[in-house]
């Protein structure tokens, strides 16, 4: 090898070996650039395994649950923003955990949409959602059916409730947007196992998540009539959920 | 590529992504930032990939177009790159050199020509390394270093003999 090999075949060689790698060392060895090279990959290779290798692991898995999609895809937000605009429609009637949440009522409807590996599709009674899924709701809610605020989180397999919007259990309601536009940011699902049960709870006043979080562990049948009867209308939404662990490496 | 095997993905090929992350934005909180966004991605497309030398080009080329965004955005702050980029312990250096004089041409080229000329000239890749991890040919790898060489005579101002 008489051209000093590119960061790519350096890293290829490190990792993978294979026959290339035997070239890639004798040309290291033998070329003072590149062994200088060497020394200032191995002193940041160490400085990334020592402090910042594990907590990455952590912010990456830590963000899954919340994370927009649309700041991160620029360009494409606008064609995804359209898809998810016409995905179909989960909706229903029902204040009660039990059974998938389908079809729709006069004056309330939820869009329920999932990105999967590049993919805008709609939820249904048959879709079986996947940790890394990216969850986007859009409330259609007239005013009459309960007020300007929505709150929504998800009680998992477990059944302990975590609050999408507000983006935590210090938060309270957040304002209806306006018609169509869905909330933000989109849920990123995590490994928690399932299924995914998904309250959302519309308001004429706002409500704190915390009030929210015990009602739902505990008497999630009768959530309306807890949170003050009729200025507040909930759907359930259930999804069946495939489950997988994210062991630190 | 299932999910245990992303964990393995971010064992083997985090430090080596990051590295390179860092060499090019010089900026740990940025390396980290765009570290964290090319294993996000990894996760979402884990069916679509496959371990080993495939994979790293993948996330090679994934952490090129972010770096590459991370620049734009530097440039639309106003950050003078040249500053920014030329760290104290790079100067002379053929990367850095090359990087300084790369960056700042690459924007307002196509996306495409963007990343071939990045991977020749910042990470110092052969053309066939260029076509392996880009999936093109080699003709397309050529084309596109052609259109950069035009792009970056033009932004110079330098005009070949022919044409004076």
């Amino acid at each position: 090898m008489d051209a000093c090999p590119s960061t790519f075949a350096l890293d290829d060689a490190e990792l993978h070996g294979g026959p290339g790698a035997a070239v890639v060392a004798r040309h290291v060895d033998s070329c003072d650039r590149c062994q200088a090279r060497r020394a200032r990959r191995t002193a940041l290779a160490r400085r990334f395994e020592a402090a910042l290798r594990e907590p990455l692991w952590h912010r990456i898995h830590a963000a899954r649950r919340h994370r927009p999609w649309w700041g991160r895809l620029g360009l494409a937000a606008p064609v995804l923003a359209v898809a998810a605009a016409v995905v179909v429609v989960a909706s229903g009637h029902r204040d009660t955990h039990q059974g998938t949440y389908r079809g729709t009522k006069g004056d309330l409807a939820i869009e329920v949409a999932v990105r999967r590996a590049g993919a805008v599709f709609a939820v249904d009674s048959s879709t079986e959602v996947e940790p890394g899924d990216e969850l986007q709701l859009t409330v259609r809610a007239a005013r009459a059916a309960g007020g300007g605020f929505v709150l929504a989180g998800s009680v998992d397999g477990t059944g302990k409730f975590s609050s999408f919007y507000p983006a935590s259990l210090d938060g309270h309601s957040v304002a209806l947007p306006p018609p169509g536009t869905p909330l933000e940011p989109p849920v990123v699902l995590d490994d928690a196992p399932g299924p995914e049960r998904i309250v959302v709870v519309l308001s004429e006043r706002p409500i704190e998540a915390r009030v929210l979080a015990p009602l739902v562990e505990t008497s999630p049948s009768n959530l309306a009539a807890a949170l003050g009867g009729g200025q507040v209308t909930v759907r359930w939404i259930v999804l069946a959920k495939q489950g997988r662990g994210h062991p630190a490496p | 590529m299932d999910e245990d095997a992303v964990t393995a993905a971010y064992r083997e090929h985090a430090t080596a992504i990051w590295r390179r992350c860092f060499t090019v934005l010089r900026n740990d909180a940025s390396a980290m930032d765009v570290t964290q966004e090319v294993f996000t991605r990894c996760i979402r497309h884990h069916r679509e990939l496959r371990a080993g030398r495939e994979l790293l080009g993948w996330l090679y080329r994934v952490a090129t177009n972010l770096c590459l965004n991370e620049l734009r955005d530097r440039r639309a702050r106003g950050t003078d790159l040249s500053t920014e980029l030329g760290a104290p312990e790079l100067v002379g250096e053929p990367e850095a050199v090359a990087r300084l004089m790369t960056t700042d041409i690459l924007l307002g080229l196509d996306r495409r020509s963007q990343e071939v000329a990045f991977l020749v000239f910042v990470d110092g890749m052969t053309h066939a390394e260029v076509a392996e991890i880009m999936g093109v040919s080699e003709r397309t790898v050529r084309n596109c270093l052609s259109r950069f060489v035009d792009h970056g005579r033009h932004k110079l101002g330098i005009k070949l003999e022919e044409e004076t």
